[in-house]
């Protein structure tokens, strides 16, 4: 599960929050005072710091895992002290699994108690199963018993995450029900159950524009506290995003190198955010919003899209007529009202912006 | 000085702050103060008793203005949990010698019309530097107004406000005020005192001299918790560092003279809770007056009960909201502020745990949260023999400028709005039209041009209501008006009724409404999906751009708006015209003229084009999608505007017309296309020659099969109507021009004809511009002779006839 620490660890592609972040989660504890709920590591207190950063006693650097209100932080901090159960909801690219993992990692040093969401989970995933070799050659018993992270959770006292809630087949999503009000697993099988030790909690995560996927039931829903995990909340903020990872992107997928211009990033980048938020940058224009996401994550396939096209079909220069194709692609999702939507905006804001007159070209050729 | 034995308690509040409330009451029942003052104007001890008065219910605000320019004026408002008011009525319920002790208020709007724009009152927020942050920085808080809260306002820990207030009486209650005294000392000490301050601390201490000078044994002054340092000591010969009576006095004789020019008036006036929040402008405001009332009010269990009106009125909005949720909710709202470090949960903690378990995530019905619970719509009341207030004084000044008499029987005023002073009266009505003080009501004017208004004036009681309860509103009647046609629009629904409303402000000649309203009017029309919506909202705007009027009133942000809205109905008009029922067409085919002619008067390329594009569309789905009527009115208007020849016209009939569609869309595009009238048809030459034509193109079975539609069509036509289609529709082929008159049929005769004869030479005149004309046929026909009784669907067969 865990790498010792004296050994050096072999290169993992990606190591799990409590290694990577292992000193600074010592350091925190050391110099912890305050009152920590049971089986916590740290207080709720530390939990927070470890989360958005600052300086641990001894003044070890904390790092920010998580750029956003503050608030958000400490209400999902303190509704994992008071045992309830957490549920992070968000458009795709908020950062709901990253927040789940350090969260779990700060609470229980452990974020690998964890059940991915799929249409195909199975009620054994999250409950029990059995070892068929051992149920054969010895009946049922505790042995032949393979347990759900949820289990080991219950039984250890630790913080169980469940990824992408809302894919879970509903009937498979109502085992959480008993799980989290009785805090126990019955094992009808032995005659037997498993009961939550102090300590367990779940934070599950969904997305909220997949609602309809398979909406949670009043009575799941009511058994979490729920925390929204907003897209981010400057132009800055979102243009660093964005152009770090469309950099990435491009060296992971080894496109020919094209000078990925500011220019075209921050309009991309704009024309997203004006749209989703129904007003302009300068806020003196309203908009409507289409009905797609239009997360950070789209902006910058978006972006790798347009990067594509230019080195391979263009002048190897990122220009309007790069992004405009994606651009429509990624807002027009709903045949009937998005088209409307996109072409106001062009007449009404694109079109007299000062330097989008080629952007605005681009455009009116694709839709007209 | 030693006023021998005299004891003065300094009870430093937070002003509003509702634990400052309970631990004021608590103090005052435990120190029986024989004299008490309190922060504010000190010319408004007059106006003292009538806050004890039957029917006096905060919130309620103190206002001095100026008597002969109340624009000038200044408010101090008082909620029913601010301490002020706590002490002003146990004062009053205990006939204890009550005053205000800060600068008068005649003084205090000199002041500020020297100071313009500061905020005029309050030292919490006021200009000088705010002590309060320095001690909540030195605490580590962020914020003022959180330090306050858990270090004032929920003294007593876990245990509620009341049970604090309680458990700190006696001498206790006393002691925590000599705490925040001494902290405001330490803090004042290296701050220098911004004049405006000594000198209202000058005031306050002349008058505690005063009051300790007639005798009085024990008094309580409650004022703004910053004060206190500089009105300690002066009962106890401790005078080292308040600075001296004499200095004081030099100080207050620098004050201006009042003049009359300067004089100054005071009255209360009913206030509101939302007035009292930051978002009204009002400077010292508190941002969550029903939270404040709710810590006030609320005895035991101040986290859950507000909790349950939060439940309440999710309810109410069919949110389902369980105990269970309480439950949790108050489980989060105690572990977000144990971990956060404060005492109770605050605002902050108690709106996180709703949005986390009530609202489950949505942050939605905040909004709705903020306006009934945490802001809390409340409405003071006055008792009735309060004196005038400044609105009232400003109307009748007004009335009396404009010979406007105040008189209880009705009087019709016909006003000439090209003469200055009818022009100021009719701004005058309108805009108390707006504040719902309807003293002159618009009657048709027997004129048909825009510069003449009629109204009806008559004066009732209940008008002098009206303007104490707009007084809150402003203090002249322009200012007034401009504040509540703002706050209309708030709550205005729909894109027309706020352009309605645009259209009052400029005729009642409010700039300072028109432009924010103009931009609302920007703000609903991008987010205003509705076509039907747009369409009503254009037309009265583009009569305002286009014509102006003839008060000369300007709205510059206008034509931008009216261009968004031109271009948006332009985009969406063709989606809107697809996939609608009868009623919904019928609905749209009138806003289609009427934005159509709006559209044709401003003559703008920019906004006509993309409309005629759009109207093209429209005529162009005529057969797959949009709806018969609007396909039929779009090519009608097409046609009349010359954008469609008569040839393309026809085309689109015949597509409109074909055996492929539904007959009632086709009978619906007929119908369009004549815009439900046959007169078009009577009148309209190149119409009827239009579909005559290309009914005679038709072979004979589709003929059969458009007979029906037309009956249908030509049925909704009035027999008269019919009537003359039918004559029209024979003379077809006769040359156009002088045979016009020709083409009647029959002579008319007897009486009839002798009448129409005088009239002939005048109607000649008219036409021809010639006197005589010799080619003219003597006798013209009737239009309604029976002669040219030609039903109008045999019509069509008839012209057929000779044409097989």
């Amino acid at each position: 599960m865990t790498t010792p620490l004296s050994e050096p660890a072999p290169a993992v592609l990606r190591p799990h929050a409590e290694d990577a972040y292992a000193r600074e989660l010592d350091a925190l504890a050391k110099g912890d005072t305050l009152a920590r709920p049971p089986r916590w590591n740290l207080s709720p207190q530390a939990v927070t710091t470890y989360l958005l950063g600052g300086r641990a006693a001894d003044g070890t650097e904390i790092t920010p895992k998580y750029i956003g209100p503050r608030r958000l932080i400490e209400v999902a901090v303190a509704t994992l002290a008071t045992d309830r159960a957490l549920l992070l909801l968000g458009v795709p690219g908020t950062a709901k699994s990253w927040v789940s993992e350090h969260l779990a990692a700060a609470v229980s040093g452990d974020s690998t108690l964890l059940v991915q969401g799929t249409a195909g989970t199975s009620e054994e995933s999250m409950r029990y199963g059995w070892n068929y070799a051992q149920l054969l050659a010895h009946g049922p018993s505790r042995e032949a018993l393979t347990s759900s992270p949820l289990m080991t959770a219950m039984a250890a006292g630790k913080v169980a995450r469940i990824e992408e809630l809302t894919r879970i087949p509903a009937d498979v999503q109502d085992t959480l029900i008993t799980i989290l009000s009785e805090k126990t697993l019955p094992i009808p099988e032995l005659g037997d159950e498993v009961q939550a030790v102090k300590g367990f909690t779940v934070i599950a995560t969904a997305n909220d524009r997949d609602r309809g996927v398979n909406d949670l039931s009043s009575a799941l829903r009511r058994r979490f506290n729920t925390v929204v995990l907003p897209l981010p909340a400057s132009a800055e903020d979102e243009v660093r995003i964005v152009s770090r990872r469309v950099e990435e992107l491009g060296r992971t997928l080894e496109l020919p190198d094209v000078p990925a211009a500011q220019q075209e990033i921050r309009r991309v980048v704009t024309v997203f955010r004006e749209l989703r938020s129904g007003l302009t940058e300068d806020g003196r224009t309203k908009l409507k919003s289409p009905s797609g996401t239009l997360s950070p994550a789209e902006a910058i396939s978006v972006l790798t899209g347009g990067i594509a096209l230019a080195a391979h079909f263009g002048d190897g220069t990122l220009r309007p007529h790069d992004v405009a194709a994606g651009i429509l692609g990624a807002v027009v999702k709903d045949p009937s009202a998005d088209p409307v939507v996109w072409r106001e905006y062009l007449e009404t804001v694109v079109r007299s912006r000062d330097g989008w007159s080629g952007f605005y070209e681009a455009c009116r050729e694709l839709s007209a | 000085m030693n006023h021998g034995g005299a004891r003065v308690v300094l009870l430093g509040v937070r002003h509003h702050g509702p634990g400052s409330a309970r631990a004021v009451s608590a103090a005052l029942s435990a120190f029986e103060p024989d004299r008490i003052l309190i922060e504010g104007p000190a010319d408004a001890d007059p106006l003292i008793p009538l806050a004890g008065a039957e029917g006096m219910e905060p919130p309620v605000a103190l206002l001095a203005y100026r008597e002969q320019d109340p624009k000038v004026s200044a408010f101090w408002p008082f909620a029913g949990f601010s301490p002020e008011w706590i002490a002003l009525r146990y004062a009053i319920e205990r006939g204890i010698g009550v005053g205000f002790c800060d600068l008068p208020a005649a003084a205090s709007l000199s002041q500020d019309t020297k100071a313009q724009a500061r905020d005029r009152d309050r030292d919490r927020t006021g200009d000088g530097p705010d002590p309060i942050a320095r001690l909540a920085e030195a605490a580590g808080y962020a914020d003022a107004e959180t330090w306050w809260e858990d270090v004032v306002e929920h003294r007593g820990g876990r245990s509620g406000p009341r049970e604090g207030a309680r458990q700190a009486d006696g001498g206790d209650s006393l002691a925590a005020f000599d705490a925040i005294a001494e902290a405001m000392a330490a803090v004042r000490e290296h701050e220098p005192t911004p004049e405006r301050d000594a000198l209202r601390e000058a005031h306050m201490r002349s008058v505690l001299r005063a009051a300790l000078a007639e005798g009085a044994r024990r008094v309580a002054v409650v004022c703004g918790a910053y004060h206190v340092p500089a009105l300690s000591g002066i009962c106890d010969g401790r005078e080292a560092q308040p600075p001296a009576q004499a200095a004081d006095k030099a100080l207050l004789a620098a004050l201006p003279k009042q003049t009359k020019a300067t004089a100054t008036k005071l009255t209360w006036v009913p206030w509101t809770h939302s007035r009292l929040s930051y978002h009204s402008g009002y400077g010292a405001g508190i941002g969550s007056p029903g939270w404040y009332r709710h810590l006030f009010e609320t005895d035991d269990h101040v986290t859950e009960r507000w909790l349950a009106s939060v439940a309440r009125l999710l309810r109410d909005e069919r949110h389902p909201v369980s105990s269970a949720h309480l439950i949790e909710a108050t489980r989060l709202a105690r572990a977000l502020a144990a971990l956060r470090g404060r005492p109770l949960p605050g605002l902050a903690e108690l709106t996180e745990a709703t949005v986390a378990v009530l609202c489950e995530g949505r942050e939605e019905p905040l909004a709705l949260i903020g306006r009934e619970l945490v802001v809390g719509e409340d409405l003071g009341t006055v008792p009735g023999g309060v004196p005038t207030v400044p609105l009232a004084a400003d109307l009748a000044r007004e009335a009396k400028r404009l010979r406007v008499p105040r008189t209880a029987t009705r009087k019709q005023y016909d006003l000439d709005l090209r003469n200055a002073t009818d022009l100021e009266r009719s701004k005058l009505f309108h805009r108390l039209g707006l504040l719902g003080v309807d003293w002159a009501v618009a009657v048709g004017s027997r004129s048909a041009g825009t510069f003449r208004e009629s109204w009806d004036v008559t004066w009732e009681p209940l008008f002098e209501v009206r303007l104490v309860e707009a007084a809150v509103w402003g203090t002249t009647v322009q200012s007034a008006a401009t504040a509540k046609a703002l706050e209309t629009a708030e709550q205005t629904e729909t894109l027309g009724s706020l352009t309605v409303l645009v259209q009052r402000c400029l005729t009642a000649d409010l700039p300072g409404a028109v432009d924010p309203l103009i931009a609302q009017v920007q703000n609903r029309a991008a987010l205003d999906t509705d076509i039907a919506d747009l369409a009503t909202a254009l037309p009265p705007l583009a009569g305002i751009l286009r014509y102006g009027d003839v008060r000369g009133t300007r709205a510059d942000g206008l034509r931008t708006v009216v261009h968004g809205i031109a271009v948006r109905i332009a985009i969406g008009l063709p989606p809107a015209c697809v996939n609608v029922d009868d009623d919904a067409a019928h609905a749209l085919a009138p806003s289609l003229a009427k934005v159509h002619a709006a559209i044709q008067t401003l003559d703008e390329p920019a906004i006509r084009d993309p409309w005629m594009r759009a109207l093209r569309q429209v005529a162009d789905l005529g057969g797959a999608g949009a709806h018969g009527l609007l396909a039929g009115r779009a090519a009608r208007l097409l046609s009349d505007a010359g954008v469609l020849g008569a040839e393309a016209v026809a085309a689109l009939m015949a597509r409109a017309l074909s055996r492929g569609g539904e007959p009632a869309g086709a009978a619906g595009w007929l119908e369009g296309l004549l815009a439900g009238s046959g007169l078009v048809l009577a009148h309209d030459k190149a119409l009827l020659r239009l579909i005559d034509d290309w009914l005679a193109g038709l072979d004979a079975d589709r003929f059969e099969h458009v007979v029906p539609l037309l009956r249908r069509t030509f049925a909704t036509f009035t027999a008269p109507e019919r009537r003359t289609i039918g004559e029209r529709v024979a003379h077809l082929g006769a040359p156009d021009g002088a045979s016009a008159l020709a083409e009647r049929s029959a002579p008319p005769t007897g009486v009839a004809a002798d009448w129409f004869a005088a009239a002939l030479p005048t109607v000649r005149l008219l036409l021809t511009g010639s006197p005589s004309h010799p080619g003219s046929p003597s006798h013209p026909g009737s239009p309604s002779h029976p002669g040219g009784a030609v039903s109008a669907e045999v019509a069509p067969t008839r012209k057929l006839e000779p044409a097989p």
